[in-house]
């Protein structure tokens, strides 16, 4: 008989790749539908940024490091819109759920966590990948935007989606209110992301200044960016590659853990 | 016996101005950013410090001079100019918008308040918020930097007109908006483009003709123009035609508001 319904449990293999998917697209959909806020807005703001600079510096070739203002800048201003998405998206999906209870449709769906993981991880790498190339598109007049090593650009690119991400999450898991996650934005993301080297080089600063900027993770994706898009680079670009992949596997296996017992997932 | 309480039955008489019920509504529009002063207040600041910081680092080397002091100092005023317009209109846009999304907004309508009250009481509150934000601002940079005044006037003129400016838009833009999307676009693709373009951070002197011009068309280039000129001296543009701009935006923005409040625009069905 063609159309026989079964009626036992579903059953699937090892891994649950509808439901991982499942899970991937509505990550990555719910917040993407608000294209014009969450991609168009801080395009914008990218590029205001850059005119402000390219008109304030007076267009007499500042140069930082060898290269152009704004070659220099543009890497930056690619990985903020990047990390800043990753995160928000993250954030602002957990913290929503929990606090509407639609939370369930994740606890309760036959996923393991791993599979969980690797969703959010997924929606958070589309969501910095397709920030990260609006931001890049409207830098396109002003920056030199084709990569010297295209490799290293995504795995930064990539990494450091996946670190804000997971920051994201933790946050989500950790906020009780909307204020919380405002106050982690103004006080904690884009204080570490605009100290970072992003707008300025950091070897004439001051040792301790320096030392300080050389502690902050979002140095090394900002370097190993700017290494990928023009072959410049301050620090080892190896190196902060190791350390970003570390920090990742790290902050992965802490989501892991907390997403595993239910830490405010749960009562 | 006597009644131990008596009690009047007939409506409470209000005089011509229901002073009261003004200064209720204004420090309930206080009240709510005062509240959760780290969002309103220490994050404001905390943005034009960074900003301060990365301008001048990334900038400092390059540009050195600028209308006569060094680029911090020039920096600075727009900044705070900044920072005060865009919580002025913060605090009046999301008080209405939350207002009607979550259905309190009677709490403005049903009240023995006439329309010019609710607009000068909603104004008002934005207005504080602004100085609010302008005051914390410019005691934290002081730490930083030598401030010098130049002309109490202008600075102190500027600081009002200017949020009251945008005060009274952030009404006007609450009372349109029926969403939150509304509002994030409004402050994503007007708001903050028109602030930041306005000079704050580059003298207009040094544009090409035809940009000059377009950059003196915003209005928000004369709030901080005039406002830099009260700490550094030094004006890009005329700032009798900046104080005509900013009295003048001023009163017609707060007579169309006030005839929209009397009409129920998006308020009564």
């Amino acid at each position: 008989m063609a159309g026989s319904i079964p009626l036992g449990p579903r059953r699937f293999g090892r891994i649950n790749w509808i439901g991982t998917a499942a899970l991937y697209r509505r990550e990555t959909w719910r917040l993407q539908k608000d294209y014009l806020d969450s991609l168009l807005g801080p395009a914008l703001a990218n590029l205001i940024f850059m005119l402000i600079l390219t008109v304030t510096s007076g267009g007499r070739a500042t140069t930082i490091g060898g290269l152009n203002l704004a070659d220099f800048i543009a890497p930056g201003l690619i990985m903020f819109a990047a990390g800043e998405r990753a995160f928000s998206a993250a954030c602002i999906s957990i913290l929503f759920d929990r606090l509407e209870g639609t939370i369930a449709d994740v606890i309760m769906a036959p996923l393991t966590t791993a599979e969980r993981l690797a969703a959010f991880a997924g929606a958070s790498v589309s969501a910095g990948l397709v920030s990260g190339a609006a931001t890049a598109a409207v830098l396109w007049p002003f920056a030199d935007i084709l990569p010297a090593h295209p490799a290293a650009l995504l795995y930064f690119l990539v990494a450091g989606s996946l670190l804000l991400g997971f920051t994201g999450t933790i946050a989500g898991l950790w906020a009780r209110r909307w204020d919380h996650y405002a106050a982690v934005l103004a006080y904690f993301l884009i204080p570490f992301s605009y100290l970072s080297g992003m707008f300025y080089s950091t070897l004439p600063l001051p040792g301790l200044a320096r030392g300080l900027i050389a502690a902050n993770p979002l140095f090394y994706v900002i370097d190993g960016i700017r290494y990928g898009m023009t072959g410049y680079a301050e620090a080892d670009v190896s190196q902060g590659a190791l350390l970003i992949l570390g920090l990742v596997l790290g902050l992965a296996g802490l989501v892991y853990a907390l997403v595993r017992r239910g830490w405010r997932l749960k009562a | 016996m006597q009644p131990l309480v008596t009690f009047s039955l007939a409506p409470r008489r209000l005089g011509a101005v229901n002073w009261l019920g003004l200064w209720t509504l204004y420090l309930k529009e206080v009240r709510r950013f005062a509240k959760v002063f780290t969002q309103t207040l220490v994050s404001p600041l905390v943005t034009t410090l960074l900003f301060l910081a990365i301008f001048t680092l990334a900038l400092g080397r390059s540009v050195q001079q600028i209308g006569g002091v060094s680029y911090a100092e020039f920096l600075f005023p727009g900044l705070v100019m900044m920072s005060m317009v865009q919580n002025a209109f913060a605090n009046t846009s999301s008080s209405l918008v939350i207002a009607k999304i979550q259905g309190n907004i009677v709490d403005l309508l049903m009240p023995p308040l006439s329309p010019l009250e609710v607009a000068l009481g909603l104004t008002l509150g934005g207005l504080t918020r602004g100085i609010a934000v302008g005051l914390v601002s410019i005691l934290a940079v002081s730490i930083l930097l030598p401030i010098r005044v130049h002309d109490g006037f202008f600075i102190a003129f500027n600081a009002v007109a200017a949020s009251l400016n945008l005060s009274l838009i952030g009404v006007l833009a609450g009372l349109w908006a029926d969403k939150f999307d509304q509002m994030a676009a409004v402050t994503n693709f007007v708001i903050q483009p028109l602030s930041f373009l306005s000079g704050a951070f580059y003298s207009t002197q040094r544009l090409p003709e035809f940009w000059r011009w377009i950059a003196h068309l915003n209005p928000f280039f004369y709030m901080i123009d005039g406002f830099r000129y009260g700490f550094i001296g030094h004006a890009d543009g005329s700032l009798l035609a900046g104080v005509a701009v900013l009295t003048g935006a001023d009163v017609l923005l707060g007579l169309l508001l006030w005839r929209l409040l009397a009409i129920g625009y998006k308020l009564r069905p």
